[in-house]
């Protein structure tokens, strides 16, 4: 039975094409996954099934549900068949709760609008809901609010609230991308058994091809507003038909680094460091309580190496970032550079941290909108003990710039004329500018979509020969940390549980923590790779 | 929730202090000393003598604060130099007008604002948004004052229907009180109105593009739903704090107003001892402004607490 | 080239932008015009012509009961009014912003809550009550009018600058500045200014239309601008009396208030849509 038909479906806002032409079809009971880059017009279509357009949108073609076509339908209709008969999840959990209403009545809010029901009665099947997301009644009581809740207990709230009507369809948008490794597959399994047990179909919008890979049976490659594949998951991936797909599936295996330069002398040696935070607590001054942050960490990285630094958001990755950089003052312990100390209450010479720079994950942020790319670039040196001459220092840019594959041209710009991939190549300019000894990419590849990450890794890798570094690699991502790195550090609430040869531990992993981690990460069977390499040598 | 409560109460508590000392001081900083300064130059001596006795000015400056302090906390301002009864009396006697007037008309710019704000926000870019913000552009343009004098050539000299000022007083009836309180009341409350409704439009409207909107939206409640349900609630935050801040506003617009109208409140209280260089008058009517605006701030305080749960932990 | 882009630039601010550009402007040249001349001597009394009413070929605007020139006054008026507000606003920027940007960047610390703590304090104390004070201690003067509003300013400053720096000093690009070895002072300056300025002159303009509105105010109940200056505020206080036989001496100097706080509100708003590019998306 089709659920869900769209018929040459075509959007446009403010005359802009945005989609052009869907079709496709959804049965009762089946999960369909839509995979696409960002951009590509995803989330556009799950708002067009809905009705939740911007406004100056025009729609074409047909939408039909259960034989029902929405185009052309009042907004207050569409009303009765939100919420009730299709469902959706969103992707940010911190945000898309009200903080001001305990989650028991959001719950409730959609059984009184579509349903006659008394409010008591609504809030005990909410509660039920909550049962039914795997949500202990006991601990999770709807009395709460959101903001007494974690990320992952707060997206199973989302599920809950969706669910809580038994929907036709569900449209989960990138549901876990804001999640940890761990919380990511456990909400996956959650929709499965959802899927499974109520009989709903699910349209997963994802640019994950491991996570249409673990849950979708059939799939629709998006790209520029246009479906270019789709069919049944195992068939569109194994057969690779169109050039498009074998693209991204291609795209999706990281490449690998080639580190040549390793030797075992010491560049970074961190000795038993310990952080506390002392958090305030309110607007009271007096009101403190510490919160250990670094639990006596020790590692070093070698000359010329890649070293991966894995764990969760808040296991104080950051924080031990910024304190190799000199930016955290340190409780105990010591951080050494070829043998020079760096922290922030010693002062740290200024050619030590000179040694030493690092790329962020948010390539939009990471520059002040304001300056050109030459000044963007030419900050580090301020680091510097004695002032270039203007010649050198152009001269440097030019040779910097060119490095990380932008031309002169672009010196001249400003942040918002790049996109995210070439942001990236620029903070990388920024950082190889004063020639440092390491730089630490802080996910720094995380924000990019897959085609472009491979040709970051090729420029990291140039880079590394080219200027002598070594990296520091911190991500949540394990598939990447396995190809970009020789020897990872896996790091749990402040402190490192295991640190070896990346390949030892990845495969054979002895800590339940890195078992666990590694197991939850949702991967692309290897079937489908075959193809790849069979059409590769072909 | 206590650990905030106790930090604002704190706050409430330092503030207080605080700006008991800055006006303490402020005072004690007049040329010469308060008292030759409160009789002009053709004081004698001896009369200079016995004001100094009378206010105390032979002991320690600090005892005097603490003496100052605690006197009005056990309702104790002194005495008024020029009208020689306790300045208690004197403000109690006026507050009688000055606080109905200033609660009627953050009454009646609350009133106005809340429909206007949340009309214009429900039908944003619509007409009736685009007139709703031209007038209240308007409102927050024109001075109270001259609002009220425009006011008093039309409904009191033209029309006839209210008087030009004055105060009946409450002993002749709540509705002649309420009567010669309307046109200031009206005066005071349009610059408010105007500045509150536009707060209140952009709050609801910043609170629509938040994430838990859509959410809302996905469930299938109807923008009025929303609105009133979602919207409002959390749109109230800002607007507290805006109501909070604008409160010192209204206690300097009654003032002036109260000078329009003739009205014996607080504000003829202190220009009359601003004149008669009653400095005693002026320091306790001053304590009492900013003791007021330090309260109101405090009640909001406590206001959020009641909005936002995330205060409550 | 440069002419596309400028003609462009020029129809991305609302037509209302130019509106109140144009009139404020003209209110600063006619203010200025006022410094070297005026159509009559405002200081000269002329009983013999007094209270004629506005239309008049002589007195465009009519003469009030000493028979002065109401036109010269309001001319007066303006550049009194301006120079309050400019001045009052100027002593906000001078010391709430700088008080702001060290909150921000010393966010959590002591400093921050006694910086804040102050601001609040000082936010108690309405512009009117630190006039008052100040009147009752020196007497009446413009001045006094000029710190009152300064004072009340400085608060509003400070805690826009705080609020706007902290978004700006959780973004990647201040820590990557620190990375570089800047310092605070440094950061504030290259980083963070630049990127509220926007924020800033938008309530610039709030504040110095406030500054007019309480300038007005203070003159009128007497504790701001001092005879012989002219003054909007002061000229609406003497028109009380005469406000049944003669509205037009109230209603110049009012029209001009509501116009001159109008034009320039106007222009801030205009000016907030185009800086503000979240604001612009919005209204998209």
């Amino acid at each position: 039975m089709t659920l869900l038909k769209l018929k040459n479906l075509s959007l446009t806002i403010q005359d802009k094409p945005i989609l052009k032409s869907i079709n496709l079809e959804i049965k009762n009971g089946e999960v369909y996954g839509l995979l696409g880059e960002s951009g590509c017009g995803k989330s556009m279509t799950a708002a067009a099934i809905t009705q939740l357009l911007p406004k100056f949108s025009k729609l074409g073609g047909k939408v039909s549900f259960d034989n029902n076509n929405f185009i052309g339908k009042s907004d207050l209709e569409m009303c009765k068949i939100r919420g009730n008969q299709i469902a959706m999840i969103f992707q940010e959990p911190m945000t898309a709760l009200n903080p001001l209403q305990t989650i028991g009545n959001q719950i409730a809010e959609s059984l009184l609008i579509h349903k006659k029901c008394s409010p008591a009665k609504a809030i005990k099947k909410a509660g039920e809901a909550l049962g039914r997301v795997g949500l202990d009644a006991t601990k999770i009581s709807p009395n709460l609010y959101p903001h007494q809740l974690s990320g992952g207990q707060r997206q199973r709230v989302m599920i809950a609230m969706a669910i809580i009507l038994r929907p036709k369809l569900l449209i989960a948008d990138e549901p876990t991308t804001a999640l940890d490794v761990k919380t990511q597959s456990e909400i996956l399994n959650l929709l499965q058994d959802l899927v499974t047990k109520d009989k709903v179909s699910l349209l997963l919008i994802t640019h994950d091809i491991a996570v249409i890979a673990k849950l979708a049976t059939k799939v629709a490659i998006m790209k520029d507003g246009e479906l270019l594949d789709s069919g049944s998951t195992s068939t569109v991936f194994e057969r690779l038909s169109h050039p498009y797909t074998r693209q991204i599936l291609s795209d999706s295996i990281p490449q690998k680094l080639n580190l040549s330069l390793i030797n075992t002398k010491k560049l970074l040696e961190v000795k038993s460091v310990s952080k506390t935070y002392q958090r305030k607590f309110g607007v009271n001054i007096f009101n403190k309580f510490n919160l250990p942050i670094l639990k006596n960490i020790s590692f070093s990285i070698n000359d010329g190496e890649c070293l991966g630094l894995v764990g969760e958001s808040g296991c104080g990755k950051s924080t031990l970032a910024r304190s190799i950089l000199g930016l955290e003052t340190l409780e105990s312990g010591s951080i050494t550079l070829s043998g020079f100390p760096i922290s922030l209450n010693q002062k740290t010479k200024r050619n030590v941290r000179s040694r030493i720079q690092i790329v962020f994950q948010d390539p939009f942020s990471s520059f002040n909108p304001r300056h050109q790319i030459a000044k963007i670039i030419s900050e580090p040196f301020n680091l510097l003990d004695k002032k270039l001459d203007k010649k050198i220092k152009t001269n440097l840019l030019l040779e910097t710039i060119l490095n990380v594959g932008l031309t002169k041209d672009d010196l001249i710009k400003y942040p918002h004329q790049f996109s995210g991939g070439q942001r990236q190549r620029i903070a990388l300019a920024r950082a190889i500018i004063i020639k440092p000894k390491l730089i630490i990419l802080d996910e720094a590849l995380s924000a990019l979509d897959v085609s472009l990450r491979n040709n970051m890794i090729l420029l990291l890798q140039k880079l590394s020969l080219n200027y002598k570094l070594s990296y520091l690699f911190i991500s949540h991502d394990i598939h990447l940390v396995k190809a970009i790195t020789n020897r990872v550090l896996i790091m749990q609430e402040g402190t490192i549980v295991e640190f070896g040869k990346t390949q030892e531990i990845l495969n054979g992993p002895k800590h339940p923590y890195t078992r666990s981690l590694i197991d939850s990460t949702p991967s692309i069977p290897e079937s489908w790779f075959k193809r790849l390499e069979d059409q590769n040598i072909a | 929730m206590l650990s905030y409560l106790w930090a604002r109460l704190f706050t409430l508590f330092v503030s207080l202090v605080l700006s008991s000392l800055i006006i303490f001081i402020l005072i004690e900083a007049v040329p010469g000393d308060p008292a030759s300064f409160m009789l002009g130059i053709n004081a004698t001596d001896e009369t200079i003598e016995a004001l100094r006795k009378e206010l105390g000015l032979e002991e320690k400056i600090l005892n005097r604060y603490f003496n100052w302090l605690i006197g009005m906390l056990s309702g104790d301002f002194g005495v008024s130099y020029t009208y020689r009864v306790p300045v208690q009396d004197l403000i109690l006697e006026r507050l009688i007008v000055s606080l109905p007037l200033t609660i009627l008309s953050l009454t009646l710019a609350i009133f106005i604002a809340f429909p206007a704000g949340m009309i214009a926000a429900q039908f944003q870019g619509k007409k009736i948004d685009f007139s709703i913000m031209a007038a209240s552009q308007v409102g927050i343009a024109i001075p109270n004052f001259w609002f009220a004098m425009i006011l008093v050539l039309i409904f009191a000299i033209h029309l006839r229907w209210f008087s030009a000022g004055g105060f009946y007083g409450w002993d002749s009836g709540i509705v002649l009180g309420l009567k010669s309180l309307t046109l200031p009341a009206i005066s005071l409350a349009l610059p408010q109105a105007s500045i509150l409704s536009r707060v209140i439009r952009s709050s609801i409207l910043n609170t629509l593009t938040e994430d838990y909107i859509r959410t809302a939206r996905a469930k299938g409640l109807s923008q009025r739903k929303i609105i009133s349900k979602h919207a409002f609630k959390n749109a109230l935050i800002p607007v507290l704090t805006i109501l909070g801040l604008q409160f010192s506003f209204l206690l300097a617009g009654a003032i002036i107003i109260e000078n329009v109208f003739f009205l014996p409140g607080l504000g003829r209280l202190i220009f009359q001892a601003i004149t008669q260089r009653d400095l005693i008058v002026v320091e306790s009517v001053v304590m009492l402004l900013v003791f007021s605006v330090i309260l109101v701030n405090f009640i909001v305080d406590l206001l959020y607490l009641i909005v936002d749960p995330r205060l409550r932990k | 080239m440069k002419n596309i882009s400028l003609t462009k630039k020029i129809k991305q601010f609302p037509y209302i932008f130019w509106f109140g550009l144009i009139i404020t402007i003209f209110i600063f040249f006619v203010s200025f015009i006022s410094i070297i001349w005026t159509p009559y001597d405002i200081t000269v009394l002329n009983i013999q012509d007094k209270l004629i009413p506005p239309g008049n070929t002589l007195h465009l605007l009519g003469t009030d009961h000493f028979g002065r020139d109401i036109a010269s006054m309001i001319m007066l008026g303006a550049k009194t009014s301006l120079l309050v507000a400019f001045t009052a606003t100027f002593l906000g920027i001078v010391l709430g912003v700088p008080l702001g940007l060290v909150a921000a960047s010393r966010a959590g610390d002591p400093l921050d809550d006694i910086i804040m703590r102050g601001n609040d304090l000082i936010f108690a104390f309405p512009a009117l009550v630190i006039a008052i004070l100040i009147t009752a201690i020196l007497g009446p003067s413009i001045t006094n009018a000029i710190i009152a509003i300064g004072i009340f300013n400085i608060p509003v400053f400070a805690r826009i600058t705080r609020g706007a720096a902290l978004s700006v000093f959780t973004l990647d690009f201040i820590l990557a500045a620190r990375v570089c070895g800047k310092n605070h002072i440094q950061i504030c300056i290259e980083h963070v200014l630049p990127n509220i300025m926007s924020i800033l002159i938008v309530q610039s303009t709030i504040q110095f239309s406030l500054g007019i509105l309480a300038e007005s105010g203070l003159s009128y109940v007497g504790l701001g601008t001092q005879p012989p200056m002219a003054s909007w505020g002061r000229m609406l206080a003497d028109s009380q009396t005469m406000i049944s036989f003669a509205p037009h001496l109230a209603l110049a100097p009012g029209i001009s208030i509501i116009v001159t706080v109008l034009a320039i509100n106007i222009m801030g708003d205009g000016l907030r849509d185009y800086l503000d590019p979240k604001l612009r998306k919005k209204s998209a």
